[in-house]
């Protein structure tokens, strides 16, 4: 998460993807700490803990880790987890509504995994975010810019969803995308140069950070990623719903 | 073309500011909360932190966005608007009134001169 917020504080229209060594579960930036005691992360972990060796000394589970970007709890380590940052607006977001921002990256994905998920497209319909507020699963929750494919019985498959972060005149955008059966590790790649390739907007990078960057990471992961006070911080005002 | 107020100031990144007595009251433009859609929680400062012009002093999330409010000027927060908790909804039907977020104790009033006028945020709309 460091990684992708020094791409948000550096300069480059750039693309990364988040390898995970061992899994680990990222929480919406507004989203409660408490929400961990949902019974979402305990299926996950039970449902995957007969796959899980510990890595040298690790813990074979990270500790969950709140993104800067909005949303619901996403469980990452079989997913293709991807950082996003450019300056917006510019050629790769020309227009810096959420929106138009989401709307955009998602018609850069679809070409990018449909290979992958045959007949993945966005979800469309009303924006219904302050109903679902209390869904804690990102793929739980129906936004009209998830990455959907459709199944044979017409059952509606979530394969992808985004959340985004904006500061100043730059955005950062991350994606979760569902692996399937196709789309292993070793395709990643393809599956980045065809989001740049889509994008069309000249030059996309896909490499990882710069020694600026880097430096950055550093400096985000002591001051906010690896601290409680952000990990577990308070939840603000927030809008009430009838239910 | 959304409202623009004349009596006050603009950042470019669709902030107001309108000063009083050396105290200037701080908010989002309709434009910006017609961009935003439809707000689910917003995070602002305690009373009492200091903020520097063009720098966060809070975020609020829209449609699994967050975006970073910038303030126009620097100073020391007097005053945060509690009436938006549970009213989130007041910052798009009243941005410029009752959508109002925080006042600060301007400490430079060269930065509030600084800002765009109203024309300047129009002409930038309209670019």
């Amino acid at each position: 998460m460091a990684r992708d917020e020094a791409l948000l504080d550096g300069f480059r229209a750039v693309l990364r993807r988040t390898a995970w060594r061992i899994p680990a579960a990222t929480i919406g930036r507004f989203q409660a700490w408490s929400i961990l005691e949902h019974p979402y992360l305990a299926d996950i972990k039970s449902q995957h803990s007969g796959d899980q060796e510990p890595v040298g000394s690790l813990d074979p589970w990270l500790a969950p880790i709140r993104r800067i970007t909005g949303g619901g709890a996403i469980f990452h380590g079989t997913d293709l987890t991807l950082g996003w940052a450019a300056t917006c607006p510019s050629p790769f977001f020309p227009d810096r509504s959420p929106t138009a921002i989401a709307g955009r990256a998602a018609s850069a994905i679809l070409p990018a995994i449909s290979e992958f998920h045959p007949g993945a497209r966005t979800r469309d319909g009303e924006f219904t975010e302050l109903a679902q507020r209390g869904v804690v699963d990102c793929f739980a929750r129906h936004t009209p810019f998830d990455l959907v494919v459709e199944h044979e019985d017409g059952a509606i498959e979530k394969v992808g969803g985004l959340a985004m972060h904006r500061r100043g005149d730059r955005v950062l955008v991350q994606a979760s995308i569902r692996r399937g059966e196709h789309l292993t590790e070793d395709r990643d790649r393809q599956v980045l140069e065809g989001i740049a390739a889509a994008m069309g907007a000249g030059a996309l990078e896909i490499e990882d950070l710069d020694p600026y960057e880097e430096d950055r990471s550093i400096d985000l992961a002591h001051a906010r990623y690896a601290r409680h006070g952000w990990n577990r911080r308070r939840i603000p005002i927030r809008q009430p719903t009838d239910s | 073309m959304a409202e623009v107020p004349a009596d006050r100031r603009y950042l470019s990144s669709h902030e107001w500011a309108l000063e009083n007595n050396g105290v200037v009251t701080v908010g989002i433009t309709g434009h910006a909360a017609e961009e935003l859609g439809e707000l689910v929680f917003i995070d602002l400062p305690k009373v009492g932190t200091q903020v520097q012009a063009g720098e966060s002093f809070g975020e609020i999330e829209s449609v699994k966005a967050v975006s970073e409010l910038n303030s126009p000027v620097s100073g020391k927060i007097v005053e945060i608007n509690s009436e938006l908790e549970g009213s989130l909804d007041t910052i798009g039907t009243s941005p410029f009134e009752g959508g109002w977020m925080i006042r600060i104790e301007a400490s430079n009033s060269a930065e509030f001169e600084g800002l765009l006028d109203a024309k300047s945020y129009t002409e930038q709309l309209e670019s």
